[in-house]
């Protein structure tokens, strides 16, 4: 035994030993009570799942199967919701005891253990589980006892099994056990001489390790290859009804002429079509004949025995199989081969035969295998192939270096054996693992092999995979879970970078790595994130066939998707059980997307307003929600009319025409059965009375027999429609995701709309103001003409006033009606945003997974997850945050604290990540990063904080925003002074301006209140110093009058601006500076005014920064 | 040469309306039609060289779903659902991706969809086009 191989035992033995302290530790604090049971059950479980593992690795496989019932145990409490009972604890307590004794004959031992000892414990712990988990929970650790056992037979065991296979973090042995376990697992021979009594396939459960049921946790594997079909068994069901109907077909045309022969071999290519949908590779390869060159009345019989006896061995009995019960079911493909002796292989080498018709099938066999046992005997050589990619997986990631010459070794050996079984793509797959060049690539090609492998095994009977040890579908569902956080990686970047695609070009591999994702929570049995997966599928599947590229709001799904499994895999792989709210959110989010990229509400806001039953619910479509929503802006009633469309054409044809052509709108309609008779509810809506439509239904249908109005709806108020809870943590409600960029349009239109309607306001209150009397005598009396009399000067005065008291109604409802604007525009600003709390819950996430990749102990805070900030800017913010804590991380020493903040300024957001690491790292990509930012007015700073680490400042304007200002002039430009900063205003010629230190000029507003002057510019000339520089315009800008406008920062500094003009408050819409005024500094953005001017909006906290 | 097309819906009006869309467009033909997934499937047996099958999914006797686990064994045709419960990313339409379904549109007002051409028609026809072309590729 080599040193490497005593270091792994001995590994092996303390590992083991720990676990076993922390199973009993467990035990003892579940048996005395005490507080927080779910944690020492989480402790329990970790335990004995880290001993089986280890176990496993050595291939101990009967400790392993014991420690895998013990685990099915725990799990029952954990996961199922079973009450933990002192007999659950006393029958651990005693598979503690037998591990521990098994632990320490086995590190003494290097070898198994006997089974025998443990046969009572491993049953009562197989009768407990069965009890309380309805028998769903099975005999989950027999799979490795079989195969320690040499086969011993246990058919129930066989239909239970629940294999693992997760990869440990220890190191596997190289593979000295293997030709030692080798003879050991050689199963093959016990069946065919007769030892094994009964044979493992039972008639009513599937032998292709794929007819489980939902008790098989591999059976629900979802097939890699997109395309291929999950078999369950409802598809097994149907395959068999396929398989019974074609043989019977088959039996008919034997010995007919060439016509029958054709008929046979179309029906035989038939069910090899459908065999090929399932991945059942065997049974594809055994019609393969009926597809070949010269395929006769011979080849077809030869054909037909060898499908009954396929469909014997892996349904059972029923059909005309033409075995007894007790016979050898691979006695007829044994006969054949001799028969030909070994002609039959050569004629169907796989150059003989033609591809079987669905090439698209991943592992469509090209040829027939030669027999049954053939395949067996090559099959098991894929058990140490399976293995020794196992074994090089770990090498290659615990030691860190590429054994070029292994990997070609082993893509070799793959690609020969499975090439030699037919199994192309299998073949093609091992081949991948030549060029390997890194550990992440070494994985990929890891999964791909066992992808192909998965259609393989479907296609095998239960005892064959027995003997291989290991099932790919359960190492393919163990790697995703392994590699879950690399899966949701590449996804992210995908999704992130992959942007400028569309159709077929954009993220190519989403739909494979989503699959991939799929295996990881079937792994975990997160259902609903499974689900999840294939909707969001649906989703991409949509746009890619569509031609399009994902909008954005798909992308943040998904995005949003990748952060909460990250979180769910990392809490799930500390033991712990995952809050799983979130997944339920964003599945209903995906099912509203299609919604929100149409700009209408969802289907459930109407659902809700109508009151619609239960038989409405995810039937509206987007067009249809459209058109609800504008049924219900008119005001229109809601009419549920029942049709029976079946009997009676001309008055179905008269009522699909009084829907579409008259005042009726349709909305939409369901499906109705009643009994064999299908109905249809139509929702419609009409500006009609419910008589009308009553009478309009009789005129259509007079018996009355075939329409029935059942409902008259009408719309709730808009009010009853609650928000999005304030406490939500993403306060990401369903109606509240995030709008594209049509919203932001939306906004701006609204912001005009809002600002011409203060134009006219203006013009309104001008005109209200003019004293028409005094204006026409001035006129008269310029004109020379003599003065009217005083009483026409009075009438016309009074005339006149009632005039203008019109004008000032109409300018009061104007005021009315902008006040209503400038609320829907903040309101729609307002659903924009989103809290940091999106931003920061998945920094989180992704600080946990980089700490751990690196193996650092460190810790991040946030604060200020309630700041509400728009949503184009969490995009932005997601990569820059990230880059800069990857950079912190690489400091070193790396930082054990690092703490995020956020906080909102008037006008801009600004985080500020203070750490405790070396200040030193990074400098150089900070600045590169701060250059960048500059484009977008960002800023970053970084100070190094006395007592050590580093603090990083980042500020970024904010992009869109709704802001009440002062607009005031000042020469020739329009500022708006955000009124939240304004203190007070002054004004007179009674202010002094006085020199205070350094040059400053300073007003004084009190008898102690000096506040400093800070000038606005003029004009557009002297815009670039006076709004960048201080001093630059010390003069410009003092009001003629002594105007001020007293402005403080939320650092309470406070500042004197002179104006010239105030010239009222008016909400405006902040936008970001563009082009010749992207450089200025103290100013926040630019906003339409009223009067169709622009405003510049002044920064009061850069300019308190400035200052 | 036009694609041969089967169309699968309980509702006779919806199978005019359909009909009335594949007509105008010339590179597919309704070829068979049936009201139940169980028809469906005896339609196929007698009409094996369909290419296409648009498949609503709440019809009696078998439902689409029933139907898509037969056809996706029985038949190399591309199969698009055309339901009105299959609104994008439903779980309706997710369940019918893992079931394998190649393509999934929605009826744009309801089980019985008269203005299926004027708000559906084009994004039918593309996707109808996609898989075609992708069996061509």
């Amino acid at each position: 035994m080599s040193d490497e191989m005593d270091e792994i035992w001995e590994l092996y033995a303390d590992d083991g030993s720990q676990a076993l302290d922390a199973m009993e530790a467990a035990l003892e604090a579940l048996m005395a009570g005490g507080d927080d049971p779910d944690r020492h059950v989480a402790a329990l479980f970790r335990a004995v799942h880290t001993f089986k593992g280890n176990s496993r690795v050595l291939g101990l496989s009967v400790v392993e199967s014991r420690a895998h019932l013990s685990e099915d145990l725990i799990g029952l409490v954990r996961d199922a919701g079973v009450l933990l009972t002192a007999e659950i604890l006393d029958c651990l307590m005693e598979a503690g005891d037998h591990l521990r004794r098994m632990l320490d004959e086995t590190a003494q031992t290097r070898a198994d253990v006997d089974p025998t000892p443990s046969e009572g414990l491993a049953e009562r712990l197989r009768a407990l589980i069965a009890r309380l988990g309805d028998g769903e929970e099975g005999a989950a650790g027999d799979t490795a006892e079989h195969t320690a056992e040499g086969g011993t037979p246990d058919p129930e065991a066989a239909a239970e099994r629940e294999p693992e296979a997760e990869p440990e973090p220890e190191p596997e042995p190289e593979l000295e056990p293997e030709p030692e376990r080798a003879p050991d697992a050689e199963p093959a021979a016990v069946a065919e001489d007769g030892a094994d009594p009964e044979p493992a396939a039972q008639p009513d459960e599937g032998a292709d390790g794929a007819s489980d049921g939902a008790s098989d946790e591999e059976s629900d594997e979802e097939p890699a290859q997109t395309g291929r079909l999950k078999l369950d068994p409802q598809f097994e069901a149907i395959f068999l009804d396929m398989v019974d109907g074609t043989l019977a077909d088959l039996d008919a045309l034997r010995g007919g002429d060439a016509g029958q022969i054709e008929q046979a071999r179309i029906k035989a290519d038939g069910l090899s079509y459908a065999a090929g949908q399932l991945g059942l590779t065997v049974w594809t390869a055994t019609l393969a004949p009926a597809a070949a060159e010269g395929f006769d009345a011979s080849a077809l019989d030869m054909m037909i025995e060898r499908l009954k006896g396929l469909r014997q061995v892996q349904f059972g009995g029923g059909g005309d199989a033409g075995f007894a019960e007790d016979d050898d079911p691979f006695a007829a493909f044994d006969r054949d081969a001799e028969d030909t002796d070994d002609a039959e292989p050569e004629a169907v080498a796989p150059d003989a035969v033609p591809a079987s018709p669905p090439a698209a099938t991943a592992t469509t066999a090209a040829a027939a295998p030669a027999t049954a046992s053939e395949t067996d005997r090559a099959i098991e050589a894929l058990g140490p192939l399976l293995r020794r990619v196992a074994d090089l997986g770990l090498a290659i990631e615990g030691q860190g270096k590429i054994d070029r010459a292994a990997l070609r070794a082993l893509a070799g050996d793959i690609e020969k054996t499975a090439a030699a079984l037919g199994y192309v793509r299998v073949a093609q797959a091992g081949l991948g693992f030549a060029d390997i060049a890194s550990a992440s690539e070494y994985r990929m090609a890891q999964i791909r092999f066992y992808e192909e492998l998965v259609a393989v095994e479907r296609s095998l009977p239960a005892e064959t995979l027995d003997r291989l040890g290991l099932r790919p579908s359960a190492l393919l569902a163990s790697w995703a879970a392994d590699n879950a956080f690399e899966i949701l990686q590449r996804l992210r970047d995908g999704l992130e970078n992959d942007t400028r695609g569309r159709g077929a070009s954009w993220f190519p591999d989403f739909e494979l790595l989503m699959r991939q994702a799929f295996h990881a929570c079937n792994h975990f049995q997160v259902e609903t994130a499974g689900q999840l997966t294939m909707s969001l599928v649906d989703l991409f599947s949509r746009v890619r066939l569509e031609g399009k590229a994902p909008d954005v709001i798909l992308i943040q799904i998904a995005l949003g998707f990748i952060d909460t499994m990250e979180l769910v895999f990392d809490t799930l792989n500390q033991g712990d059980i995952p809050d799983i709210a979130r997944i339920e959110q964003l599945f209903e989010e995906a099912a509203t997307v299609s919604f929100l990229a149409s700009g209408v509400v969802t289907a459930r806001v109407i659902e809700e307003r109508l009151g619609l039953g239960p038989e409405f619910h995810r039937v509206l479509s987007p067009e249809s929600v459209r058109a609800a929503q504008s049924a219900i802006e008119a005001g229109l009633k809601f009419f549920v009319i029942r049709a029976d469309l079946n009997n009676d054409d001309k008055m179905a044809e008269a009522f699909l025409h009084w829907l579409s052509a008259g005042k009726i709108r349709m909305i939409t309609n369901v499906t109705v059965f009643q009994g064999d008779i299908t109905l249809f509810d139509f929702l419609v809506a009409a500006p009609l009375a419910e008589d009308t439509v009553v009478e309009a239904m009789v005129g259509m249908d007079p018996a009355g027999r075939n329409l029935q109005l059942l409902q008259t709806l009408e719309a709730k108020p808009e009010d009853g429609q609650a928000p999005g809870a304030a406490g939500d943590v993403t306060g990401q409600s369903s109606d509240a995701l995030p709008m594209g960029l049509d919203t932001m349009r939306f906004i701006e239109t609204i912001g005009e709309m809002s600002a011409g309607q203060s134009m006219i306001g203006t013009m309104l209150d001008e005109l209200a103001a003019v004293d028409l009397v005094r204006d026409l005598d001035f006129a008269v009396r310029q004109a020379g003409m003599p003065r009217p009399d005083p009483r026409l000067m009075g009438l016309l005065r009074d005339h006149f006033e009632a005039h203008q008291a019109r004008l000032r109604q109409i300018g009061e409802a104007q005021s009315q009606l902008n006040n209503q604007l400038a609320e829907l525009q903040e309101q729609s600003v307002a659903l924009r945003s989103r809290p940091a709390d999106v931003l920061l819950k998945p920094l989180q996430t992704f600080f946990s997974t980089q700490t751990r990749a690196a193996g650092l102990n460190a810790r991040l805070s946030v604060a200020g997850g309630e700041v509400m900030i728009d949503q184009s800017m969490i995009d932005q913010l997601r990569g820059i945050l990230r880059q800069l804590l990857t950079l912190r991380l690489a400091a070193d020493p790396a930082p054990r604290k690092i703490h995020v903040s956020v906080s909102r300024q008037e006008d801009h957001i600004r985080f500020e990540l203070s750490d405790d690491g070396g200040a030193e790292a990074g400098e150089l990509e900070i600045a590169a990063i701060a250059r960048d930012l500059k484009a977008d007015r960002a800023t970053l700073r970084r100070v190094v904080r006395p007592e050590g680490g580093l603090r990083l400042h980042l500020s970024m304007p904010l992009h869109m925003i709704a802001l009440e200002g002062m607009v005031v002039r000042v020469g020739a430009i329009h500022y708006v002074l955000p009124i939240e900063a304004i203190q007070r205003i002054h004004q007179g010629s009674a202010q002094m301006c006085i020199s205070a230190a350094r040059g400053r000029r300073m007003v004084r507003l009190g008898e102690d209140e000096l506040v400093p002057i800070r000038p606005l510019a003029r004009s557009a000339d002297s815009a670039d110093s006076a709004g960048g520089g201080r001093g630059a315009g010390q003069g410009q800008g003092e009001g003629q009058e002594g105007l001020y406008v007293i402005v403080h920062s939320d650092e309470d500094t406070r500042l004197a601006i002179p104006v010239d003009e105030l010239l009222g408050q008016q909400l405006v819409l902040l936008r970001p500076l563009q082009g010749v005024l992207g450089h200025l500094r103290d100013v926040s953005g630019v906003a339409i005014l009223s009067g169709g001017d622009v405003g510049v909006v002044v920064s009061v906290s850069r300019l308190a920064e400035a200052a | 040469m036009a694609y041969n097309v089967m169309v699968v819906d309980d509702a006779a009006m919806m199978r005019l309306y359909i009909s009335s869309f594949l007509n105008s467009l010339p590179d597919f033909k309704m070829v068979a039609q049936a009201s139940n997934g169980k028809e469906a499937l005896d339609k196929l047996a007698q009409t094996p060289n369909v290419d296409l099958i648009l498949l609503d999914i709440e019809m009696p006797v078998m439902d689409g779903l029933e139907f898509l686990r037969h056809a996706k064994l029985k038949t190399r045709a591309k199969i698009c659902m055309l339901s009105s419960v299959t609104v994008a990313g439903s779980p309706l339409a997710a369940k019918a991706r893992e079931l394998g379904a190649d393509g999934v549109v929605a009826k744009p007002s309801g089980t019985v969809s008269h203005d299926l051409h004027e708000k559906t028609g084009d994004e039918l026809a593309q996707v109808m086009r996609s898989l075609m072309a992708n069996v061509a590729a």
